[in-house]
Parts: structure tokens; C-alpha cells; sequence
């Protein structure tokens, strides 16, 4: 009977110290590495499927793969003698070289585990020179950035999450003006609509100045402040403007160019000025 | 359960384990809601409440850091809800509940609707979730318990099948179902 009684106040106390602990890095670190080569098969295997599935359309594909294969080309030439001239004119004003390399790396899933926040793993870590802040992009735009590293694999904080913030400017630039865009929780599977009862909007852009005229389907860009995102980084373009509650400013409503329902590759902008030694947030 | 018995018990445990690890994290959410397929939340029930408590603990412990380290909840909340499985089976479970694959899922299915309402509480006081509207939580944590059924049923299957086919488990079926007792044949 007293075992009982003590067990019953026992057991409820370890448990409730077991939520409140905090879960160590390296205990995430190794769980999200044990379960990287299982994820890894499960895209490759998912990949030769897709090809499968395709394999009528294969030829045109190619096709039109190999004519896009040589416009890349061309103009990564034409890039390549912009960067030779670039390091040059650092050199004469005597500006430290800052050309941030990228990492292509897999998107092995979609979403955190809890499923409460907007995530996604992928498949290069610390191992392969990603770090904690490092921006991430795909080819329509920006996807988010690196919140963790373990060994050999990287979570990406989306910019459609809630806790995410992007400095933001406008393309052609439009009377200097900035703004913060964040996330409102769009979720990552299918297109944007109706959350249960909620209707879901893309991302918001706030703090706009309040004399602004945006031009119809402004461009918008990373503004380069903040030391995060490098300047001039597509994210998206403006649906609608209104006054925001206090009156005080602006705030629009952006539509990402990323696709996130369907990410399967991204890049990581890898530059050793943002490099930070620890495994990063949860 | 006999010491020949073992290896294999814990060679399905494993393989179990980490299949439900690798399918929760690698399936996409839900398409309306994000909730995720709580295949872990299934393992930790079905072997709470079917499998002798030398095998029980470690895969509810198992399982619990494995989600915890998965998410991104700051708190050991996952660990701390497979334990609380445990201790409802050994308090109430195991003895009132018949042994058979529905009582675990309905056990899984309670537990993920709770684990997502405390999962929001424990965002919201860490300061990483705005504050939802109270029928947005209310319809997640009922969409996490309906999803969480099938979900956990099938982890109870697929983990019951492995443990017949390494003859873990009697293989006879009487009237109750399978005897998930530590018998083997």
C-alpha cells in the first residue's frame, strides 16, 4: 500500500521534471543523423519513382532540359568574368572579398516531427560546411534559413513560419523602402488556403512607410540588413496593401516565389563570415 | 520471456522503433491541418500495453527521446507522454483494457490528441507560438486524435506481425484475439 501511495506521487513528479527538461543538443543531433540514411533512401527512392512515372515524357524533358543546360551555361560565363572583375575592383578599394559559395543539398522532409512549426531537414550538415544562419534559397527564390546543424543534416527555418523575420526591400527600388516580412504559418503541403476554419494568407510584409505607393506586383528582395540574408535575394511579389490596425504604417501581403509544397533540392549560401560553432536552436 | 528469447524481441523492438522515427519525420504533414502521422506515439502504445514490461520500458523510453530529438519542442514532452502511457497501463491499462490492437490504438489515438494540446501550451510559454485561436487548437487536437486512430492501429499491426513472425507472440488467435503473452511457441 505504501508502495502505491508512493508511486502515485512518484510517478507523476518524474514526469512532469521529464517535460520540463530540456532536450540537449546532441541528444537531437543524434537522432536526426540515426535517422538521415533512412530519410536519404526514402528520397531516392521516391526520385526513381517520380522517374518511372515520367517515363513517357522523357525525352521532351531532356530536350528541353539540354537547351536550358546551355543557357545556364552561357550565362554562367558571362557571370564568371563579372566575378573576376568584381574580386578585381575589391581589390583596388581594398574590400574584403565576400562571395558566398552555395551547397545543394536534398530536402529529406517536410515539416518538424511535433508538426508545429515550419521546417524542413536536409541532407548536408556541419560535415559538408553548413552553419546555423546560413541562407537558404531554391531556384524560384528564398526558402529560409539554417536554425540547425547536426553532423549530416540541417534544419531550415521556412519564411513562412511564424517566428521567421526577413529585411525586405523592394525591386526596382522604390524610395528606399523597407519592411519586415514575416510568416503566418502557411502550411508547407499543397497549395495556400483554408486552414481548417482559418483562412491562411501568404506571407506579410509590415512596417511600410505609410506615404508608400508600391507599383502593382512590386518585386520583393532581401534587403541585405540584418547580416543574415545577402542583399537582392528574390522572395516574392506584393498581392495587396492596406493600413495596418495602428494606422501608423503599411503592411502587404506577399506571395513567395518558392514553391514549398514541392521543394526537393535547395541551396545553401555557405560564407565564413556568418559561420557560428554551436549546433544552433531546436 | 526466456533468455533465447531476446535478441529477437529486441531485433523486432529495433526495427520497429526506427521504422515509426523514419516514417513520422520523412511522411508530410497533413495537407489542411500539418499534423503529422504519430507513428511513434502507436509503437510506444502498443508496446506498453501488449508487451512484458522488460521489453515495454526501453521502447517507451526509446521512442520518447527519439520524438523529442525529432521535434522542435524545447521540452521532453514526448518522453514525458510515453511514460505517462506506461504508467496508465500498469495502473489501469493492462488490467481493464482487452489485449488486442484496437485498445492501443485507442490509447494512442487519446494520447496524441493530448500530446498536441500540451505540445501548443508549451510553445506558447516558451514564446515560439502567437497566442490560436481557441477552435484552430481545439480542431487539431481533435484532427490529431481521428488521424492518430488508423495511425496507431497500423503501427500496433505492423509491430504484432513482426512479433508473430519472429515468434515473439503465440501465434494461435483464440476468441480475444492474439495472446500477446511473452510465451513463445
Amino acid at each position: 500500500m505504501k508502495i502505491r501511495r508512493f508511486a502515485g506521487i512518484a510517478v507523476p513528479v518524474a514526469i512532469i521534471i521529464v517535460a520540463a527538461w530540456r532536450v540537449p543538443q546532441w541528444q537531437r543531433n543524434l537522432a536526426r543523423d540515426g535517422v538521415a540514411p533512412y530519410e536519404r533512401f526514402g528520397f531516392r527512392a521516391g526520385q526513381e519513382m517520380r522517374a518511372w512515372s515520367r517515363l513517357g515524357g522523357m525525352a521532351a524533358e531532356n530536350w528541353a532540359l539540354e537547351i536550358r543546360v546551355q543557357e545556364l551555361e552561357a550565362e554562367l560565363l558571362l557571370l564568371h568574368t563579372l566575378r573576376t572583375d568584381n574580386a578585381a575592383l575589391r581589390r583596388q578599394l581594398d574590400c574584403a572579398p565576400r562571395l558566398p559559395h552555395h551547397i545543394t543539398a536534398e530536402v529529406l522532409t517536410l515539416g518538424s516531427a511535433d508538426g508545429w512549426s515550419q521546417r524542413i531537414r536536409i541532407s548536408k550538415g556541419r560535415r559538408q560546411g553548413v552553419r546555423v544562419n546560413n541562407p537558404v534559397v531554391a531556384a524560384e527564390g528564398l526558402v529560409g534559413r539554417v536554425v540547425a546543424a547536426s553532423a549530416s543534416t540541417a534544419d531550415v527555418l521556412l519564411i513562412t513560419d511564424v517566428n521567421s523575420r526577413v529585411a525586405c526591400a523592394f525591386e526596382p527600388d522604390v524610395a528606399s523602402a523597407r519592411g519586415i516580412l514575416t510568416g503566418t504559418g502557411t502550411r508547407i503541403a499543397g497549395p495556400a488556403g483554408l486552414q481548417l476554419l482559418h483562412t491562411i494568407e501568404p506571407l506579410r510584409l509590415a512596417y511600410l512607410e505609410k506615404e508608400l505607393e508600391l507599383p502593382q506586383a512590386a518585386k520583393v528582395v532581401t534587403s541585405g540588413i540584418g547580416g543574415v540574408y545577402p542583399r537582392g535575394i528574390p522572395v516574392g511579389v506584393v498581392a495587396e496593401v492596406e493600413q495596418d490596425a495602428s494606422g501608423l504604417y503599411q503592411r502587404a501581403t506577399v506571395v513567395p516565389f518558392a514553391d514549398f509544397s514541392s521543394l526537393r533540392y535547395v541551396s545553401v549560401l555557405v560564407d565564413a563570415s556568418l559561420e557560428s560553432p554551436e549546433g544552433g536552436q531546436p | 520471456m526466456t533468455r533465447a528469447e531476446i535478441p529477437f524481441n529486441l531485433l523486432v523492438l529495433f526495427v520497429v522503433v526506427t521504422l515509426a522515427a523514419v516514417l513520422q519525420d520523412w511522411l508530410p504533414p497533413l495537407p489542411w491541418c500539418g499534423v503529422k502521422a504519430p507513428f511513434l506515439i502507436g509503437v510506444a502504445a502498443y508496446y506498453a500495453l501488449l508487451r512484458p514490461w522488460p521489453l515495454a520500458l526501453p521502447a517507451v523510453v526509446w521512442s520518447g527521446l527519439l520524438l523529442d530529438g525529432l521535434s522542435s519542442l524545447p521540452g521532453g514532452t514526448g518522453l514525458a507522454a510515453f511514460l505517462a502511457i506506461a504508467a496508465f497501463s500498469a495502473v489501469w491499462g493492462r488490467k481493464q483494457l482487452p489485449e488486442n490492437i484496437l485498445s492501443s490504438a485507442l490509447v494512442g489515438a487519446v494520447t496524441a490528441g493530448l500530446l498536441t494540446f500540451i505540445e501548443y501550451v508549451v510553445l506558447r510559454l516558451c514564446g515560439d507560438l502567437p497566442a490560436l485561436d481557441g477552435s484552430f487548437v481545439l480542431s487539431r487536437v481533435v484532427i490529431s486524435l481521428i488521424y492518430a486512430l488508423p495511425v496507431c492501429a497500423a503501427a500496433a499491426a505492423v509491430a504484432g506481425l513482426l512479433d508473430r513472425l519472429a515468434l515473439n507472440v503465440r501465434t494461435e488467435k483464440n476468441a480475444a484475439g492474439f495472446d500477446w503473452s511473452s510465451d513463445s511457441v
